[in-house]
């Protein structure tokens, strides 16, 4: 390796160690007083988000004012790692989050100063074990099953837009879902969806997505369809092949 | 029948008497000599173009222990011999003398099997293939176990999963065990080689096909029916005529539909009511982007239901534009039928950002803020908007019935 190489690797090095020593990823600490917070949020949305929603988040041409939209929305979708958008498309998905919870506060806690809007949900919100399976199931089936499918396994929309599986999703980013209507998903306020009623449909999604699937495979718990499918191509084809057998010359 | 002495040759059936009935055969005791010349130069050319189709054997490949026991094989092989010694059995045809054997390919070799050559080999297959045959004992056993040791009424839906399951498990032991020896025996056991069956031609005699063609034309010429144009020409038009009086019986498969389809159970003042909690809607229950599918209160009917069902959508104040009928909407405000003008799908896949409202079935897309135009797909109309008003408590209402007939087109819509 060349001296000027070695040199290069060497400064690159230590930058991103001290980078990662200073960085505030590290930095797991009480949390601090609400106008610190602002402040620190404020130079995170200036370093992340700013390119696109605009340096007073004014909103751009391709991204949407954030004024009002409040703290819920922000710990939704920085939280889910739908934000930052790694590449513009018809839909963000959901990908590891970018950032510590602490940070995510502090982003919440700036967006929410800048206009009044939906606050994070309390863990009392959004405790599953609160509500009522039975009334969630009858609100999810109005509500939200044409879009995510009966069983929360997701579905597609137009010009590849599409409502995302609800596997693996946390109870408090359900909620935050239902208050804030992310992206194409509308939205169910307070006053349409009780908190009570938002509990049971968060009790409903995480009580389907524990029960097993007693034949092994799920197939996206889309009942007889994929089932039939599976028995047809995968059933037919070893029948096809067992009477190819049967009838085979013995060589 | 026939009173022709030239010699005939084989036919191709159908074809054959189709083009006899074009140029038609003497009948006995009429046409001319010229006639008959016609009828045998054309026998002679389907004679000789259906060569390859007389015959007296076919080989049958492949089945060399298709069917289950050892009869029919030793059946076809008498009958290979029986037609070996005597080889035409179809006397009528002067076809029928045997085409050359090297036609037919020669029946596969063979190589003998272990349980061919050595008899221990056999005797253990055949103990194999009896405890096959013994599975379904076993199976049967486990059924009754399966149906005495849960009872899932009282033990729940473990119970019934379980017992669902090894009933599944010991039935597939029971059909699979006789399915799987049935195999084995065959393979194993049953003769691997390949015989041929001989068989004869599909074709019928000539003295047959003959006198078919003969009497259909004696049949013809004695009706008149070419020279008797008046009552061709009723027949037909009676013929004609008649299936017109299926159509009043069809007519009353079904009700009409009447004014069935073009009303629903909305009506002056009555509240929109949340489907899914049941609670009437408040001005400002929906925030902006919001939704919700409403219905008429104090109607149960599942029919009246279909119908009714409508979505009522929060926008952004002065978002509404276009078609959208301004009058019938409340503060940003809207409401349309749920059901799909394509094919009556409920539709409620509304996305907020887009403003569009997405049919899953066929992928109609709606326009919620111009009027709910179509703005993709096969739906051909707009979906009908519901004329809503707050009532003095801050409800939402009705202000009538739809004012078009909603969901997809029929006959009579007009």
């Amino acid at each position: 390796m060349p001296p000027a190489t070695a040199v290069v690797v060497l400064a690159l090095l230590l930058l991103g160690g001290g980078y990662a020593l200073l960085a505030p990823a590290g930095r797991a600490q009480p949390r601090p007083d609400q106008s610190l917070a602002i402040e620190q949020g404020r130079a995170l949305y200036l370093q992340s988000c700013s390119s696109c929603h605009g340096l007073n988040a004014e909103g751009g041409s391709d991204a949407p004012s954030l004024i009002g939209v409040g703290a819920a929305a922000v710990d939704f979708q920085v939280g889910t790692g739908r934000m930052p958008l790694a590449n513009p498309g018809a839909q963000a998905p959901r990908k590891p989050p970018v950032f510590t919870q602490a940070q995510i506060d502090q982003l919440a806690a700036y967006i929410a100063s800048l206009g009044p809007g939906p606050a994070i949900p309390k863990p009392e919100q959004y405790d599953p074990s609160d509500g009522d399976v039975q009334e969630g199931g009858d609100l999810f089936r109005t509500n939200c099953s044409q879009c995510h499918n009966a069983s929360g396994q997701g579905g597609a929309l137009s010009r590849g837009k599409y409502a995302p599986s609800l596997e693996g999703v946390t109870p408090k980013h359900i909620y935050e879902a239902m208050l804030t209507g992310p992206e194409s998903m509308p939205v169910f306020g307070d006053s349409q969806l009780t908190p009570q009623q938002k509990r049971d449909v968060i009790a409903f999604i995480t009580t389907i997505r524990e029960q097993p699937d007693p034949g092994g495979f799920g197939l996206g718990r889309i009942g007889p369809v994929s089932e039939g499918l599976v028995v047809f191509l995968v059933g037919m084809t070893l029948l096809v092949g067992f009477a190819i057998w049967i009838g085979a010359r013995h060589e | 029948m026939s009173d022709r002495d030239e010699p005939k040759t084989s036919y191709d059936a159908g074809g054959d008497i189709r083009k006899r009935l074009r140029s038609p055969a003497p009948i006995s005791g009429q046409g001319s000599p010229e006639e008959n010349e016609a009828v045998s130069v054309a026998d002679a050319r389907a004679g000789s173009r259906g060569g390859g189709v007389e015959g007296e054997g076919a080989v049958l490949r492949g089945g060399q222990q298709g069917a289950p026991g050892g009869g029919v094989g030793a059946y076809e092989q008498r009958f290979v011999q029986e037609a070996g010694t005597a080889p035409s059995r179809h006397v009528g045809s002067q076809a029928a003398a045997e085409p050359p054997e090297e036609v037919y390919p020669a029946p596969v070799e063979t190589p003998p099997r272990k349980t061919d050559v050595d008899p221990a080999a056999a005797k253990r297959l055949e103990r194999i293939i009896a405890a096959l045959f013994l599975l379904p004992v076993l199976g049967v056993i486990l059924v009754f176990f399966a149906v005495i040791r849960w009872q899932p009424a009282e033990d729940g839906l473990v119970a019934l999963r379980a017992q669902n399951m090894l009933i599944g498990i010991a039935l597939f032991l029971a059909l699979g065990g006789i399915g799987a020896g049935a195999v084995a025996w065959a393979r194993g056991l049953m003769s691997a080689q390949e015989w041929v069956q001989k068989r004869h031609p599909f074709t019928s005699s000539d003295e047959e096909i003959d006198g078919t063609v003969n009497d259909l034309q004696a049949g013809i010429a004695d009706s008149g029916l070419p020279r008797r144009s008046l009552i061709k020409r009723s027949l037909g038009l009676s013929l004609g005529i008649l299936p017109l009086a299926a159509l009043p019986l069809l007519r009353d498969l079904g009700p009409l539909p009447y004014k069935k389809l073009r009303t629903t159970a909305w009506k002056r003042g009555a509240r929109l009511v949340d489907e899914g909690t049941g609670q009437p809607i408040k001005l400002g229950d929906l925030r902006i982007g919001g939704m919700a599918t409403v219905i008429p209160p104090g109607v149960h009917s599942h029919t009246e239901l279909a119908k009714a069902a409508a979505l009522l959508i929060r926008t952004r104040p002065g978002e509404l534009r276009g078609d959208t009928r301004q009058k019938w909407t409340v503060d940003g405000h809207v409401a349309y039928s749920k059901i799909c003008t394509h094919a009556g799908c409920p539709i409620s896949l509304y996305e907020q950002q887009t403003k569009h409202l997405f049919c899953p079935c066929h992928q109609s897309t709606f326009d919620i803020v111009d009027g709910a135009h179509v703005v993709f797909g096969p739906a051909a109309r707009p979906l009908p908007q519901l004329p809503i008003a707050v009532d003095k408590d801050g409800y939402f209402v009705a202000t009538s019935d739809f004012r078009e007939p909603v969901g997809p087109s029929f006959w009579e819509r007009g």
